[in-house]
């Protein structure tokens, strides 16, 4: 099990739009992949459960991958997740 | 009895009560039926969900890809894994029937991102719910296909999700009796875009003794509503709407006519677009061209910043809308006073001058770039206008067009005649600077409101204030003289498009001065080009020197319903 932490950085966070593009980009690993905020965890790949944390600009969240393909999902989702512009 | 207004206008129709969504009675099964309910459940969602995609295509067509969208983020959550493994959940372990689980599954979602800390987050509370009636009414196979209405039918219901106002058949919607649901709820918004008159009925007693079937007479106005009136008074309402609609008759001769004057000096007249549906009473009101498209609500009326291909498509669409007339679009104008719900901005002690418009735009240069973007590309399908707001000095707008150069070139296109860029003249600054900024701009056009606040520095949006607040007062007046003038003189294209722009009284100013353009909301465009079309150039030329001497607000005024009601024109 890995894990990291990254800033939000998209003016909309993990809302509707880039929320899902992120969980169609998780569902592509194997691994599991979660989402901690606050006191808060999510699977990154529910929509639903993502957007009920509330992850907006400037929030610190972090990842964690567990799971065979879990060193390049992490990787790949960090620079996903940071490259989105919404 | 009364309620209060929410869009305006008269209608006498037949009520029909939306039966739509009623309550889910709290019913419980035993484990040999879970299997059964299971079933249900995912029978009913299917249904809902084949409905949405038929909603999403209706409202896609009506209404625009932004509210479009609103029903695809409801499908793409109604239709995964997550509302299946929850509702399945409660119907297997806590033993609930299908309609049960689901609304359980809708509140306690709700519920939780009505705790989160951002308030749009929390308002997206309200898209569980919309999505927990749309399951259950599919699941009871009612009301997916929109109700059956009469014809003339007047709305009766309790509150309106944004997909049942969707599904209604608009042609025979002659008016709308709510009871809960404020001045921007999606029913007030589409009731005033399709200028059908609506009424909001808060007490309990005169909602309840609507009965379907039931003529009502309502007032959007006023706010007034009345069950089964009288034969008088029927014929009174029938009167009234009557000459409601010769007026309307009467204005919409003109849409033909050009908009000049007695002696022949052009001022056309644009129209403001704030939503969607303004393009469309733009047109059917015969706008010269948009004078004011106000880009705000595309980034307000979606849950995320919109990307580069939204609003290139959405300019897009008004480009060629308006068939080559020219589209002033301004700049994403927002700030700590009217935030975009996903885009947190800092509190500030003073919003109104603070960071706004240009100035927000600018420190977030990759949002403005993204704009820029999406308006360049529209305007290979006409003529584009790209308006700066809140300009205080020229450096902003040096900035800009800079910006613009940089990604026109990024996206290898060649200079275009159809692009022009202009400001929003409404700070004194600007005004002052007039001269300047006219050298480096194509067009400038007034926003009066903004204009007043700042040159009064008086807050428009505090009522104990309102005696001070005055578009007419000499300042402003003076000030926009000024700035018209200047316009002329450098041979740029002038225009007004805050509220003054739609107001009678100022015509003969404005119109006096030589004002090109006018911009203003749809529906007073005819009632303008019949005051413009009642003026001589020359009397109000003449007319705005006298006015530039009058010192008082009430004076000026005065002079002007004076010109007006010697021409007939008040009324």
């Amino acid at each position: 099990m890995i894990k990291d932490t990254i800033t939000i950085v998209n003016p909309t966070g993990l809302h509707t739009r880039p929320a899902k593009r992120v969980v169609d980009e998780a569902k592509r690993f194997e691994c599991e992949i979660t989402a901690v905020l606050g006191e808060k965890e999510a699977s990154l790949k529910s929509l639903l459960k993502i957007m009920k944390l509330g992850i907006s600009e400037g929030h610190v969240i972090e990842i964690t991958c567990d799971g065979p393909d879990e060193k390049e999902a992490l990787e790949h989702m960090k620079k996903y997740i940071l490259s989105l512009e919404e | 009895m009364t309620g209060e207004p929410l869009s305006p206008g008269m209608a006498l129709g037949t009520a029909h009560i939306l039966t739509g969504y009623s309550a889910v009675e709290h019913c419980t099964i035993t484990a040999d039926q879970v299997e059964g309910e299971l079933d249900r459940f995912r029978q009913g969602r299917d249904r809902a969900a084949a409905s949405l995609e038929k909603l999403i295509v209706k409202v896609r067509k009506e209404m625009g890809e932004s509210q479009a969208e609103i029903f695809e983020g409801h499908l793409e959550i109604l239709s995964s894994d997550d509302v299946d493994e929850e509702v399945a959940d409660l119907i297997t372990t806590r033993l609930f029937c299908a309609e049960k689980a689901v609304i359980e599954f809708a509140e306690s979602n709700a519920r939780e991102m009505e705790s989160l800390e951002s308030e749009y987050f929390q308002e997206r509370g309200q898209d569980f719910l919309d999505i927990g009636r749309q399951i259950v009414a599919g699941i009871r196979g009612e009301g997916l296909g929109g109700e059956a209405l009469p014809d003339g039918a007047v709305i009766v219901a309790e509150e309106l999700t944004p997909s049942e106002t969707a599904r209604l058949e608009m042609d025979k919607v002659r008016g709308f009796v709510i009871r809960r649901g404020g001045r921007n709820s999606h029913v007030a918004i589409m009731a005033r875009s399709l200028e059908i008159p609506a009424v909001i009925l808060t007490a309990e007693g005169l909602f309840g003794a609507i009965r379907q079937g039931d003529s009502l007479y309502l007032n959007g106005d006023t706010g007034e509503m009345e069950i089964n009136p009288g034969r008088e008074k029927i014929r009174l309402i029938r009167a009234r709407i009557k000459d409601l609609e010769a007026r309307r008759a009467e204005l919409i001769r003109l849409k033909e006519e050009p908009s000049v004057t007695t002696d022949g000096r052009a001022v056309k007249l644009y129209s403001n677009v704030g939503a969607a549906f303004d393009l469309k009473n733009a047109v059917k009101y015969g706008a010269d061209g948009i004078g004011l498209f106000r880009s705000e609500f595309l980034y307000m009326e979606s849950m995320s910043l919109p990307g580069v291909d939204r609003q290139t498509e959405a300019y897009r669409a008004a480009v060629e809308a308006m068939g080559g007339k020219e589209v002033i679009i301004r700049l994403l104008d927002t700030g700590a006073d009217k935030p975009l719900p996903y885009w947190q901005l800092p509190e500030e002690e003073n919003p109104f001058l603070g960071i706004r418009g240009i100035r927000l735009l600018l420190q977030k240069e990759s949002v403005l770039r993204t704009q820029i973007q999406a308006l360049i590309q529209a305007s290979a399908a006409g003529p584009v206008g790209i308006m700066i707001p809140m300009v205080g000095s020229l450096g902003p707008i040096e900035k800009v067009k800079a910006i613009i150069e940089e990604e026109r070139k990024a996206l290898g296109l060649a200079e275009s005649s159809n692009l022009s860029v202009g400001v929003m003249i409404e700070t004194p600054a600007a005004v002052m600077l007039i001269e300047e900024i006219l050298q480096i701009v194509d067009f400038i056009s007034i926003g009066t409101n903004d204009l007043t606040q700042y040159t009064l520095a008086v807050d428009r949006g505090n009522p104990s204030m309102n005696d001070y607040y005055d578009e007419f007062h000499p300042a402003v007046i003076r000030s926009i003289a000024k700035v018209v003038r200047a316009a002329g003189a450098a041979g740029k294209m002038s225009g007004v498009c805050g509220e003054m722009a739609g107001n009678k009284l100022a015509l003969p100013f404005l119109t006096g001065l030589g004002v090109d353009e006018l911009s203003m909301t749809p529906a007073l465009i005819l009632p303008a080009k019949k005051v413009i079309r009642g003026i001589a150039y020359g009397d109000a030329a003449e007319l705005v020197e006298q006015l530039l001497r009058i010192s008082t607000p009430q004076g000026i005024k005065t002079r002007l319903s004076q010109f007006l009601g010697e021409r007939e024109l008040l009324k």
